[in-house]
């Protein structure tokens, strides 16, 4: 294999956890919540934007400004139960609803920050470390160690605590749950809560290993729906595979075909996927 | 023709004040006009998609493949723009084939699928040199620029006609069955109704008239681009505008234009240039929010008694079934059942739950493929196609009743008398079940026992050959369930063969034949006597 394969495959690699943790805030709403949240590339973008104005403008160290981040993405998901309540049909209507939401968050965020592109400017952080016969950014490999603990820790929660085993049962079956004494509407909560910080989140660690502008949220959304429907359940190894192998097919589309293939990777899995398989929610969440 | 004269008269008052402003302000009302009509139409097609039941998320797709085929046509290929607006449109029906698989998917995945491949298709035309990466600027042609009259009539005369289609379409009986594929697609289904077979037509006019609009739009703005022609921005605005005027209705596309475009030209695009889109997201919140259903409601289906129908032959035949299993989740449901209904020949399927009975139903309706095994129609062996065994005359009614939700009682059964050339017996039906009094009312406001007559009349006005009735007297009054049982004995002295699955001990006469099913399998098949003196002896 030659360097520049291997580069990609490494660059994808680590660009694939950093999706994963993209579709793990994706798939626990989509799981506990019952939606399909279209908006949640925009989610993404917000955090990194936070992330930004906090680090860059005001001086934060990195760690506060992630944390904040995460709480923007927090608020933002709690817009959703309120507004999901009153609608007829939750899924359908749901996913229209999200749409329109993307729609308007795209528009305040170019009405706030400008369609211009931005980064974090270079730094220590930003040099880059070879290993073996690849380079990657020391960010880059911090981001992505980051995010495969903070989706370890996830999973622990989910399987371990009574709040995660509660967002497990109501996943599967809401009245069963209901009968157990597990409320689902309070889950639903902690599902869109956890759901957006840990969306917001992983939009500071996107910023931090590349660039933001408002215009790319669908992007995002389509990486959390392939890493979603690849990884098949809302479990950390799987999310983790999933995104890798995302990460490294588009990394390899990149340096094969070019730079305009990225999208095309993403949207094409999801496509195929839906047409072979024909279903979007977890059988066996 | 009162619904149409209303119609007419709302276009011919819009095209009235269109031409007013045309003539009092040429420049200004042009533009605004053009833009109008093109949403119009936009919203229009995406209707055409929604009587079916589907949310389209991706007509950017169609449009922004309409916009490049028309501009590499007059730009690269020199064809005339008017003959290129034909093969614009052409080649935008012919986008939407790869969608023709997912026509089968609920509305959310649909949609999920529509909003990939709009982002797939923009991806893909942004890498291919021919299409311009950098762009196409369209020639100038006389009469054919910017918001010139010929663009501006073009796009006029496409809404107008994309809007009577539709009024036509959801009229016919094209559009009713689409009406019955979004209801209930399971009822529809029993009617010889399919979903893919009831959407690809309003998908592939949806995508034509989409790709028309796209070509149009490239000479309205003199340019054609990639991230331009293909933006998400042309996949919701037909969402909002279609929804917000109503999406069942003919005049919704126009309507919602008329809604919502002025307040975004005229107010918000002065305050907000970037960004006044915005007003689109927040309108499809809002509308969701507060009145999903949009503007106008849906008009009646209009079955009308005096149109001859096309003519579906069920003709009797005598149903084998031969060495059935059937198999779910890896277990054999029903097991090697073998047993013949001939024409004015009733069979009950008796057994407890879990015996294999309903799956049995849903093998013979090809609901279920047989493991092994078949079902013989008149001695040849069915295709397995839900729809060709429905066509034959092979009617159901369901365990739980699955009506049309929003139709009335009585258009549920017109609908099947319209399948079934019985358009005149339709109110006699009625009677006959006891729903004269409900005839008017939706039938989702149904309890189970006045739905489970409803179902038995929709299965009549089927005129069918052969009846699977899945527990039909389950949750009838005794007088109903005696009632319902006597018109069953009339379709069977007529011919028709019935297979009258029942969970509890059978009724009645004791010469009838019945089939005993336990786990699966065969425990006895006969005289109802004879089942009942082996009972007998067994427990004594």
């Amino acid at each position: 294999m030659s360097t520049a394969l291997l580069q990609a495959v490494a660059s994808g690699i680590a660009l694939g956890a950093i999706y994963a943790g993209i579709g793990a805030g994706f798939s626990l709403v989509l799981a506990t919540g019952r939606l399909t949240n279209l908006a949640h590339g925009e989610f993404v973008l917000a955090g990194g934007y936070v992330f930004y104005v906090l680090s860059q403008g005001a001086g934060w160290p990195w760690p506060a400004a992630l944390a904040l981040a995460a709480f923007a993405g927090a608020v933002l998901g709690a817009l959703l139960p309120p507004l999901l309540r009153r609608l007829p049909e939750r899924e359908i209507h749901g996913l229209a609803l999200t749409l329109g939401l993307a729609f308007v968050l795209e528009n305040l965020l170019v009405l706030a920050a400008t369609a211009t592109y931005r980064a974090i400017p270079g730094a220590y952080w930003l040099q880059t470390v070879s290993i073996g016969p690849v380079v990657l950014a020391r960010v880059t490999l911090v981001a992505a160690g980051a995010t495969v603990a903070a989706l370890a820790g996830l999973d622990l929660w989910l399987r371990m605590s009574w709040t995660g085993t509660g967002l497990s049962a109501v996943a599967q079956s809401r009245p069963a749950a209901a009968s157990l004494g597990i409320p689902p509407g309070r889950m639903e909560w902690v599902a869109f809560l956890a759901g957006g910080a840990i969306a917001g989140g992983a939009g500071a660690l996107v910023l931090l290993t590349r660039y933001l502008t408002p215009g790319e949220g669908s992007a995002w959304t389509l990486v959390a729906l392939a890493v979603t429907f690849l990884a098949g359940r809302p479990r950390a190894s799987a999310l983790v595979t999933a995104g890798i192998a995302l990460g490294v097919a588009e990394s390899l589309a990149t340096v094969v075909a070019g730079g305009g293939w990225r999208e095309v990777v993403a949207s094409g899995f999801v496509l195929a996927w839906l047409l072979v398989r024909g279903k979007t929610v977890f059988a066996d969440a | 023709m009162r619904d149409l004269r209303r119609f007419l008269l709302v276009w011919a008052l819009v095209l009235g004040a269109v031409a007013a402003g045309v003539v009092a302000a040429p420049r200004y009302a042009a533009g605004l006009t053009a833009f109008g009509f093109l949403y119009t139409i936009l919203a229009t097609s995406w209707n055409w998609t929604r009587a079916t039941g589907l949310f389209s998320f991706g007509q950017a797709a169609f449009f922004g493949v309409g916009a490049l085929a028309q501009a590499w046509l007059v730009t690269s290929a020199g064809v005339s723009p008017l003959f290129a607006l034909a093969a614009a449109a052409v080649t935008g029906a012919l986008a939407a084939l790869p969608l023709i698989p997912a026509l089968r998917l609920e509305a959310p995945s649909f949609a999920l699928a529509t909003l990939a491949y709009a982002t797939l298709l923009k991806g893909l035309a942004g890498n291919v040199p021919a299409l311009g990466m950098e762009g196409f600027l369209l020639p100038v042609t006389r009469g054919f620029e910017g918001a010139s009259p010929g663009v501006v009539a073009s796009l006029a005369l496409a809404a107008l006609a994309s809007s009577l289609g539709y009024q036509a379409y959801l009229r016919r009986p094209g559009g009713r069955a689409a009406g019955a594929v979004r209801q209930a697609p399971e009822a529809a289904l029993s009617l010889g109704l399919d979903q893919p077979g009831e959407r690809w037509r309003p998908l592939a006019l949806s995508a034509a008239m989409t790709g028309l609009a796209g070509a149009l739009y490239g000479h309205l703005i003199g340019s054609v681009e990639v991230s331009v022609v293909f933006s998400p921005i042309f996949s919701v605005l037909p969402i909002v505008l279609g929804m917000l005027g109503g999406a069942l209705h003919p005049l919704g596309g126009l309507v919602g234009t008329l809604a919502l475009y002025p307040i975004d030209e005229l107010l918000l695009r002065p305050a907000l240039p970037h960004t006044h889109t915005l007003a689109y997201g927040l309108a499809l919140i809002a509308l969701l929010l507060m009145r999903p259903e949009g503007l106008l409601k849906a008009p009646e289906p209009g079955v009308s008694a005096a149109r001859a129908p096309r003519r579906i032959a069920h003709d009797p035949f005598s149903l084998k079934v031969s060495g059935l299993t059937v198999r779910r989740g890896g277990t054999d449901v029903v097991s090697d059942v073998s047993f013949s209904v001939e024409p004015g020949q009733l069979v009950r399927v008796l057994g407890p739950n879990g015996a294999g009975k309903t799956s049995l139903l849903l093998a013979i309706a090809g609901r279920l493929p047989a493991a092994r095994g078949e079902v013989l129609f008149g001695g040849v062996a069915s295709p397995r196609r839900a729809t060709v065994r429905a066509r034959r005359g092979l009617a159901r009614t369901f365990q739980v009743p699955r009506p049309f939700p929003e139709w009335t009682v009585r258009e549920n059964v017109a609908i099947a008398a319209e399948r079934g050339d019985a358009l005149g017996e339709v109110d006699r039906l009625l009677e006959e079940l006891e729903l004269t009094a409900l005839r008017d009312r939706p039938a989702g406001q149904l309890s189970v026992g006045e739905g489970k007559r409803l179902e038995f009349a929709r299965a009549l006005a089927f005129k069918p050959a052969v009846l699977l009735l899945d527990e039909p007297t389950a949750g009838l009054t005794p007088h109903a369930a005696e009632r319902l049982s006597g018109l069953i004995e009339r379709e069977r002295r007529r011919g028709v063969g019935v297979v009258w699955v029942e969970h509890g001990p059978a009724a009645g006469d004791p010469s009838s034949r019945v089939l005993v099913l336990e786990t699966g399998r065969v425990r006895f098949l006969g005289q109802l006597s004879d089942w009942e003196a082996a009972r007998a002896a067994r427990s004594s």
